[in-house]
């Protein structure tokens, strides 16, 4: 396959599972509660995710260092733990919430029962990990997430109102009381941290190492980033024009997948309600292999066990053991019977809290010419990542106060 | 490599000062939790019944045209659920004296929601229009209450 292809592939793989349920959910809801106003922080978490992933991928492609082994030399040993702790903790709770989503659209196009569909999803993602490459990976479930189209196209048809569109993109608060605002900050920290989940990262940088990236692949690396991940933010800005022009005006907080698809069927019918439906089950589904895989990565590089999709399972056993455990327990836990949106909605906020010990090794290691040589940060990709590292410092601190304050966003 | 004795004192001290900080945490909570809802927090479960009556009126505004009737059913399955749960919220709840007089009127509001989408799960092929004007009432009458909750007194 040739350069293109490479490109093509990459632009899939940055583009499925961008867009998982917790981003989904708060998407639509902050454009329901807000109309356009939080829309800058789609812009900001977007060019944030680049930035990093950029970073993270560059590392990968000269020095061949994943995120975890940077974070364990760079950290010392009982911070890097407690990293792997906390980011694997996110991933669990991201992968339960994104098999729990799967199931209920299972529902949706089967109406088999929910708890049976959850132990399917199961069956199928440890077989399509078992037995499919990572770039057959990256191109089935790229491929089907790219039906989610269909929300842009959607928004496009409930007609964004441009000049306030345009409007959005820069901060402004909400009218209302002090509890609206303080609501508009919660939306704020979750919507940013959605966009910017670590495992995205940690996925992104191991699997240049897997796909054995080398320093001439740096361009290759930038234009997967900014193509890939811009796709991603327009369809998450899609979500939330959704929002607010289709359930706003209607009075619907969308909870459910399903309820997000009926915008979709307003606008295009059955064929938009089956794409956005197929849609969203790539997207969640390339989510949960990412967060199962990103925990696996990150344990196995923490502790220096040898890892890699492209190893056999017998030669890299304890990482598979890592990522068929996983997604056990993570079907396990959402078996329960507890809601995905809620799950996710504890994950969000919680990931937030690891985002700035995940990037600062990243940030360390990018800008250092001792070891990247020519390919250390230059002046724009320093400077952005210092805005970013303090920007998600300052959420990060913010986010379990605004969590409790408004009952985890519920008012 | 063994820890030496002020490493370990300092280990113990960083422990107390967690375990002390969950402490209070927990202690916080229970105090909250005894405390009577103040309207914020009866308006959680009167806000998503709202919006859950106006998912309703959406599912049937379109059933048949363009929604499948399976897809309806399992939709109205797991909106029964998430109904089910705001009602229980809703009736758990134990507001200040001058707020339950506005419980009180939300609890049959939920019952009659509840046993819409009861209905739809049961027969995915209302008389749509009907029943559409009917979840609108409901979503109207919901938000109506939610909006008393926004002015004091």
């Amino acid at each position: 396959m040739g350069k293109f292809g490479e490109i093509f592939l990459g632009i899939l793989s940055a583009m499925g599972g961008f867009v998982e349920i917790g981003e989904l959910t708060f998407s639509v809801n902050a454009g329901v509660r807000f109309d356009y106003r939080l829309l800058w922080v789609t812009a900001l978490g977007t060019l944030g995710i680049m930035v990093y992933c950029e970073m993270a991928g560059r590392i990968a492609a000269v020095r061949q260092r994943p995120v975890f082994s940077l974070i364990r030399e760079r950290t010392g040993y009982r911070s890097a733990l407690l990293t792997l702790i906390a980011a694997n903790l996110v991933n669990l709770l991201t992968c339960a919430a994104e098999i729990g989503g799967i199931a209920l659209l299972w529902q949706l196009l089967s109406g088999g029962p929910y708890r049976a569909l959850i132990l399917l999803a199961l069956v199928v993602f440890v077989l399509a990990v078992w037995l499919l490459s990572f770039g057959a990976i990256e191109r089935v479930f790229g491929l089907g997430g790219l039906l989610m189209i269909v929300f842009i196209g959607a928004a496009l048809h409930f007609g964004p109102d441009w000049p306030r569109l345009a409007a959005g993109l820069v901060p402004s608060l909400p009218d209302g009381g002090p509890r609206d605002t303080l609501l508009y900050f919660y939306f704020a920290v979750a919507l940013m941290s959605s966009i910017m989940l670590p495992y995205e990262t940690y996925l992104y940088a191991s699997g240049g190492i897997e796909d054995k990236w080398t320093a001439s692949d740096i361009g290759l690396n930038r234009l997967v980033v900014i193509v890939g991940f811009a796709l991603g933010g327009v369809l998450s800005a899609a979500l939330l024009v959704l929002g607010a022009e289709f359930f706003g005006g209607r009075d619907i907080e969308p909870q459910l997948p399903g309820t997000a698809a009926l915008a979709t069927a307003a606008a295009y019918g059955k064929a938009g309600l089956y794409a956005a439906l197929i849609g969203m089950f790539f997207a969640f589904g390339g989510a949960a292999i990412e967060t199962a895989l990103s925990g696996a990565y990150n344990l196995a590089q923490f502790a220096g066990w040898p890892w890699g999709k492209t190893k056999r399972p017998r030669d890299a056993a304890r990482f598979a053991l890592a990522w068929i455990a996983i997604f056990v327990l993570a079907a396990a836990l959402i078996a329960t019977g507890i809601d995905p949106v809620k799950v996710v909605e504890y994950s969000i906020v919680f990931s937030v809290v690891v985002l700035p010990f995940s990037y600062f090794p990243v940030l360390m290691v990018a800008r250092d010419p001792r070891i990247m040589g020519k390919h250390a940060n230059g002046r724009l990709a320093n400077g952005l990542g210092w805005f970013y590292l303090v920007t998600i410092t300052l959420t990060a601190i913010a986010a379990l106060p605004l969590f409790a304050l408004t009952h985890a966003g519920q008012g | 490599m063994r820890d030496d004795e002020p490493r370990r004192r300092k280990a113990w001290r960083q422990a107390a000062l967690l375990a002390g900080v969950l402490l209070a945490l927990a202690a916080l909570t229970l105090a909250r939790e005894q405390q009577p809802a103040n309207r914020d927090e009866l308006k959680i479960p009167i806000a998503a019944l709202r919006s859950q009556a106006a998912v309703l009126a959406l599912l049937l505004a379109q059933v048949d045209d363009p929604l499948p009737p399976r897809f309806v059913r399992a939709q109205a399955t797991q909106l029964a659920k998430a109904v089910g749960q705001s009602r229980d919220e809703l009736e758990k709840l134990h507001p200040q004296p001058a707020l339950e007089p506005t419980q009180q009127r939300a609890e049959p509001l939920a019952s009659r929601l509840d046993a819409a989408v009861q209905q739809l799960r049961a027969v995915p092929s209302p008389p749509a229009a009907a029943s559409a004007a009917a979840a609108r009432s409901l979503r109207d009458a919901l938000k109506a209450l939610e909006q008393s909750l926004d002015r004091p007194g």
